[in-house]
């Protein structure tokens, strides 16, 4: 078998079982009644997985290293672009602002270091 | 999603499922939530995650042709947390929620050395029960 053939079924194989994950809960719970304690938890899912996907992407400058001071610049970047979804609830101006704050932050240090 | 999507014809709920993305999850919730009418959320999520998932593969075409002009110094990626940012702040609207945020970033740090991005999961998951434990006390206060 090619290569590119191999390829190709990775692609569908990943494809079908990503699709099949999203419609599990949705195909169960039309179905069968959803036990309170589920629906209580969900209230939390955004807020918590938002949270566990942002929290790394910003304090790890490298892989395991963490960097809780104002020398990263994604960390000085999130937050505020974090003020200003909190003032504004738009995401277009949180991702504006957040990537020019990150720039300046980097610009600043290379300029201090 | 499920709960908004039951009662919907299954054709419905399998197109759902099909374009069912964090960011179609985050938009199409607020308005499931705010109106009670349960056919106007479900087109209004199905518009957008059409036109996500539109927009998605045409910016995969322009990065498969551009990808390589961008200089990787603008650190273009950290856009990614950025909108996940922008779709979290508003989740935080009361004490539970912001306990539960709160317990997942401090899990996601301190599990950072398991594999395969377990700490994605296990962090959510701690999270989940954090806020489901102050929502309980909150109440039996």
């Amino acid at each position: 078998m090619s290569p590119a053939w191999t390829w190709w079924i990775v692609i569908l194989v990943v494809g079908a079982l990503n699709y099949l994950s999203r419609l599990s809960f949705i195909a169960l719970f039309a179905r069968i009644e959803m036990p309170p304690l589920v629906a209580r938890a969900l209230r939390f899912v955004p807020a918590a997985m938002l949270t566990a996907i942002v929290v790394p992407a910003v304090v790890f400058t490298a892989p395991a290293t963490l960097v809780f001071s104002y020398t990263n610049p994604k960390l000085v970047a999130a937050l505020v672009a974090a003020f200003v979804a909190w003032r504004t609830k738009s995401a277009t101006a949180t991702m504006m602002t957040g990537m020019m704050a990150l720039w300046i932050a980097q610009w600043l240090l290379r300029e201090a270091g | 999603m499920a709960p908004h999507l039951k009662g919907l014809p299954p054709r419905w709920r399998h197109a759902s499922a099909f374009l069912l993305t964090d960011q179609a999850f985050a938009a199409g919730i607020r308005r499931f939530r705010e109106s009670g009418d349960q056919r106007s959320g479900a087109s209004y999520f199905l518009g957008t995650g059409i036109l996500l998932w539109a927009t998605w593969q045409f910016s995969c075409l322009i990065g498969y042709w551009a990808g390589n002009v961008i200089p990787s110094a603008w650190s273009l990626d950290f856009v990614v947390p950025l909108c996940f940012l922008a779709l979290l702040v508003p989740t935080l609207e009361d004490r539970s929620t912001r306990i539960a945020a709160l317990a997942a970033g401090v899990a996601v740090v301190a599990l950072d050395a398991l594999p395969m991005r377990l700490s994605l999961i296990c962090a959510g998951l701690v999270g989940i029960a954090a806020g489901m434990i102050s929502e309980t006390r909150r109440r039996t206060r």
